[in-house]
């Protein structure tokens, strides 16, 4: 279960968790975050680099075996999937009550 | 054209290496351990960006590899860096790239306070080396500062005429090579401390 100092995600957090849905290496999910936010998020290599690293020490991604020799591949794991379903609910609630309010 | 350069942060570094790009050169060497920066000038309107990057831990060959690799499909050249850790220096490779290899200010901040704390720990570990130097040769601190206990001869100070010059001459090398290593420790201990100052209060976002 997500812990309560886990969220909120950070915006580029919750994008790498949602791209790594896929098994992409950086710089695809570099590439299709800023295909999905309508390029409005573009992350550099070394945010993304640092990012990586910090959600392989958190276990939400994991490496996955893959052809490409030069490139890692990473993918989300169970405990980031939970992550993810907790972010989304909170925004999903969030949401709402702004709507309640006529937003 | 070669130079040498002391930063006691990355930021000012990187300002430096930008107004010489900016000035009609290019970094394509930068020696890690004598601070030696070797650009070669160019004909051209453009200044592609140098940035640092900070690695705290050494990386296996492969880690390299693909972090290398990361900045080079996003448009940045590596121009020198060591897998085992430490400044790793990028050239932007693609003018249409934004000009920097951080996209947000908190993971730049990050990576600025694991440098600092990076030296705190080269500061710490070449202090206590420095300390144990002393405290083997000379058994206490005054040690340092007593040139008469840099010498070893027994009775040396006691000798008089051409037996002392001839006897202190021969030891001086000998004395030197004793106190010049432990002075030189705190030298880059003191160094590395400034760094770690430095770096540290820029790290700090001021105000709220």
């Amino acid at each position: 279960m997500a812990k309560t100092t886990d969220l909120p995600l950070t915006e580029t957090t919750f994008y790498i968790l949602l791209v790594l849905t896929q098994p992409l290496h950086g710089y695809g999910a570099m590439q299709a975050i800023e295909k999905l936010s309508d390029g409005r998020v573009k992350m550099a290599a070394g945010t993304m680099y640092g990012a990586i690293e910090n959600l392989l020490k958190s276990k939400w991604i994991k490496e996955v075996p893959s052809t490409d020799k030069r490139r890692r591949v990473y993918q989300i794991t169970p405990a980031g999937q939970q992550i993810l379903t907790a972010e989304t609910q909170r925004l999903r609630q969030l949401s709402q009550l702004a709507q309640q309010f006529g937003y | 054209m070669k130079k040498w350069k002391l930063f006691l942060d990355l930021d000012t570094e990187e300002a430096w290496l930008n107004h010489m790009q900016a000035t009609g050169y290019r970094l394509v060497d930068v020696h890690l351990y004598s601070h030696r920066y070797t650009f070669v000038p160019v004909d051209s309107g453009e200044s592609p960006a140098v940035r640092i990057d900070f690695r705290n831990q050494g990386m296996s060959k492969r880690d390299y590899q693909d972090y290398r690799q990361l900045f080079a499909d996003s448009g940045w050249t590596w121009i020198a860096g060591s897998r085992h850790g430490g400044m790793q220096y990028f050239e932007q490779a693609d003018m249409a790239v934004a000009p920097d290899i951080f996209s947000d200010q908190a993971s730049k901040v990050r990576n600025r306070q694991q440098a600092s704390y990076y030296s705190l720990f080269f500061g710490l570990l070449f202090f206590a080396y420095a300390g144990y130097m002393i405290y083997t040769q000379f058994g206490n601190w005054s040690g340092i500062f007593n040139a008469k206990s840099w010498y070893l001869t027994p009775g040396l100070w006691q000798m008089s005429g051409g037996a002392f010059l001839r006897a202190w001459l021969f030891e001086t090398p000998f004395a030197l090579m004793r106190i010049i290593p432990i002075y030189l420790l705190f030298g880059i201990s003191g160094y590395y401390s400034m760094r770690f100052w430095y770096s540290y209060r820029q790290s700090v976002p001021r105000g709220h």
